[in-house]
């Protein structure tokens, strides 16, 4: 009973009449091969595997509790709490009661939509490829980082990310390898909402966008800005290789894109053994964008 | 109990494929993930000569570099220590509901279960593991122990701690969680099922139960449990860092926190660590926060052993502000929630959040799970309680049954050194010691990992017939 793992696949017989391949291209056309049957035996086990939640009968489990009231109370209308640890997780929040709304909206979005392609994404496409897509993407992100990184007078992070750019669409074939970190050019992260925090713009209130999640009201103008530059970007790329018109090339990079940002993402909704995920998440986002603009 | 923050180790190591290790994206999720585990995480830990307990050093180098017992609590094992699990990891994570349960809306996205099943393709044995206080199955230190046994050749099943929110809100009976007896019964429960599941799926040649921290304290109940009514038929029970007593565990983290202890608020002690790792953010060349950037944080940490244990007990706090307040609002008992003004599931929790992070482990203790059990059972004491939350009352089967194993450290934190005491002399060389390596600190270094496959196999005779699974880890974990 060893434990399956690709080396231990039966290696696929070569056909006697094959025409000989190179050898690269063999090797390439095996190692596809074997991912593409793990992954299609994984998602098909994980599929029988995960549907729904199974249910287990036990009565005296699904009978409510003996109503108990405790002794004592330090329900917070009686008194407020000193300062604490938990006290510095507050941050305001006016939209909250839509934010909350949107927040659990997301999860369910995550939980029916996102995390099934993903989950078949990482079954099919294994981590070399994978890692190969993101790199790809990142790359092109590089311009509206650089732009961005110009926008704060930034102009270490500037030439780094231009070095960054330069070699990894030359020597790292179009941005598919990042050979610029193994020269310690490092990926540099800022974005249209640090530029305008830089610019002194304030943060405003806290809100839970659809679908991308936690942001605020000038990160979001942020992202606009971002996102209004990465299209820009694309359309030129479309247009300089003759894809003006192939929506659905556009729509199949898009969609590669989600789906690689969301699988790089570890995060799962109210899966972090707290009531107080929101809380937290929260105060983490708004902290780590201070920290963003600050760097 | 899952102090460090070793997420990063046990997800799949980046292979060193032609692309290298892709940058991790941004937003404040990986420091969510990282924080919470830190925060979210203790259970957490003595130094005497090695006397009567079996040699845990034999044979390979234990070399773990970290001497103080409250930094390996908290960051672990340095990445390029780390031992490696093999790719890929064939987890599926599952549910499993009650039927019929009751359950409030503001838990409606725990109403089922989570757990994970690791299995083989052929015959295996089965390895339950249970994981420590607030922990869930996909906890780090869960992820690790599921790969490390799953390449071991062995099926595995990794259950969250009755502890955790999850646990409380979908299996719990009588929803009020940290009392042993109740707990491990629930669990008991929980894994019949679970076994039953497991074998119509593939085929099961024996049954193992080990779990780390308090999990490993559930692991022997559960054990002592089977002995009596005969489901499972453990054949080994592997205690990893087990805490000796829950409360005297427990009231060493209160005391940690005190403001006498402390010499100031725990919001200070917050904000301190916080700022630094802020302000370390600000200053790394690069972003991302993954294991190496913890490991030079580790470093580079400005903090006197008052405010390590503060850290400790402060993770221990938030945990125990996640019980209560689950606790309480499965019961409507009024504690921290008003009686009358139960929270839906879309309003602001932080005043609860803020009144059960202020009240601990032995207050909730005095004011809420002795109540609750006395109402049902009225000649219980508090003496009582807190014995039956220890390993005590099975110290006769703990000392004399041929299955029982136990891992750990001289220095773990949790422990007193009347605890330790107790752990050798109940199981002389049945318990393995490390001299280092703090309350689980060590888990995944490598002869720590190695140790707990070789307690394993000594029973089941390796099931991963070439034995050559394990490789020894010291490779490429932190190699960009």
């Amino acid at each position: 009973m060893t434990a399956w793992t690709p080396s231990a696949l039966p290696a696929t017989p070569p056909a006697q009449d094959a025409v000989v391949r190179p050898a690269a291209r063999h090797l390439l056309s095996r190692l596809v091969l074997t991912h593409l049957v793990r992954g299609l035996t994984i998602a098909m086990l994980a599929a029988g595997l995960a549907g729904c939640a199974a249910t287990m009968e036990n009565p005296a489990g699904a009978a409510p509790p003996p109503p108990f009231t405790a002794p004592v109370t330090h329900a917070p209308e009686h008194k407020a709490p000193p300062r604490d640890a938990a006290t510095q997780v507050e941050r305001d929040d006016p939209l909250e009661a839509y934010n909350r709304r949107m927040y659990a909206f997301n999860a369910r979005l995550d939980r029916y939509v996102f995390l099934p392609v993903v989950d078949l994404y990482e079954t099919v496409v294994p981590q070399p490829f994978r890692n190969g897509i993101g790199n790809v993407f990142d790359n092109v992100g590089e311009i509206p980082t650089f732009a961005n990184c110009l926008l704060q007078g930034r102009f270490d992070k500037s030439a780094i990310t231009l070095g960054r750019f330069a070699l990894n669409t030359t020597f790292g074939l179009l941005g598919l390898f990042d050979v610029a970190e193994g020269a310690g050019l490092y990926a540099q992260d800022e974005d249209f909402g640090q530029t305008l925090g830089v610019w002194g713009v304030p943060a405003g209130p806290y809100v839970i966008l659809p679908v991308l999640g936690p942001s605020t009201v000038r990160d979001t103008a942020g992202y606009a800005g971002d996102f209004g530059l990465r299209y820009m970007v694309y359309d030129t790329l479309y247009e300089e290789t003759g894809n003006a018109d192939a929506t659905a090339l556009r729509w199949g990079v898009t969609a590669l894109e989600a789906v690689d940002t969301r699988s790089r993402i570890p995060l799962r909704y109210y899966d972090a053994g707290t009531p107080f995920e929101y809380e937290w998440l929260r105060f983490l986002y708004l902290e780590k964008r201070k920290a963003d603009i600050a760097r | 109990m899952k102090p460090a923050q070793n997420h990063h180790a046990v997800r799949q190591p980046v292979p060193a494929g032609p692309a290298g290790p892709v940058r991790p994206r941004g937003l404040a999720l990986h420091l969510l993930v990282v924080l919470l585990l830190c925060a979210v995480a203790p259970f957490a830990h003595g130094d005497e000569a090695l006397a009567g307990v079996s040699a845990a050093t034999d044979g390979t180098a234990y070399a773990f570099p970290e001497a103080d017992p409250l930094r390996a609590t908290v960051f672990g094992t340095p990445p390029g220590l780390q031992h490696q699990t093999r790719l890929p990891a064939h987890d599926v994570r599952r549910e499993v509901r009650i039927e019929g349960r009751e359950v409030p809306d503001i838990f409606w996205y725990d109403r089922s279960l989570r757990y994970t099943l690791a299995l083989q393709r052929g015959p295996a044995p089965l390895v339950f593991i249970i994981a420590g206080t607030g922990a869930g199955d996909n906890a780090g230190k869960m992820r690790f122990l599921t790969r490390l046994f799953h390449d071991a050749g062995y099926h595995c099943v990794a259950l969250p701690s009755p502890t955790h929110m999850n646990f409380m809100v979908s299996m719990s009976h009588t929803r009020v969680a940290g009392y042993v007896p109740d707990d491990v019964a629930d669990l008991y429960r929980v894994m019949r099922w679970m076994l039953e599941e497991v074998r119509s799926r593939v085929e099961v040649t024996g049954t193992a139960v080990t779990g780390y921290s308090l999990g490993g304290l559930h692991a022997a109940y559960l054990a002592k449990m089977d002995e009596e009514r005969g489901d499972f038929g453990f054949r080994r029970v592997l205690m990893i860092n087990p805490p000796a007593s829950l409360f005297d565990s427990a009231s060493r983290f209160d005391a940690w926190l005190s403001p006498e202890a402390l010499g100031g608020t725990s919001a200070d002690l917050f904000d301190r660590f916080f700022d630094q790792f802020a302000d370390f953010y600000r200053k790394s060349e690069r972003v991302g926060f993954d294991d190496e950037f913890l490991y030079r944080f580790s470093q580079k940490v400005e903090a006197s052993p008052t405010e390590m244990r503060g850290v400790i007990g402060l993770s221990f706090r938030l945990t125990a502000a996640t019980m209560i307040f689950t606790s309480d609002a499965l019961h409507r008992s009024g504690y921290v929630i008003p009686k009358d003004a139960q929270p839906g599931p879309f309003d602001d929790l932080m005043p609860y959040f803020k009144a059960a992070a202020g009240l601990g482990f032995t207050t909730y203790l005095d004011e809420y799970m002795l109540p609750f059990l006395l109402q049902r059972q009225p000649d219980l004491t508090r003496e009582a309680v807190i014995r039956a939350c220890s390993l005590e009352p099975i110290t006769g089967f703990l000392a004399h049954s041929p299955k029982i194993r136990a891992i750990g450290n001289a220095d773990d934190p949790i422990l007193t050194a009347g605890n330790l005491a107790y752990l050798k002399s109940t199981l002389g060389d049945r318990l393995t010691l490390f001299p280092t390596g703090g309350h689980c600190g060590n888990l995944n270094y490598g002869p720590f990992a190695t140790r707990m496959v070789d307690l394993m196999n000594a029973e089941y005779g390796n099931p991963r017939a070439s034995g050559t699974a394990m490789n020894s880890g010291l490779a490429d974990g932190g190699a960009r």
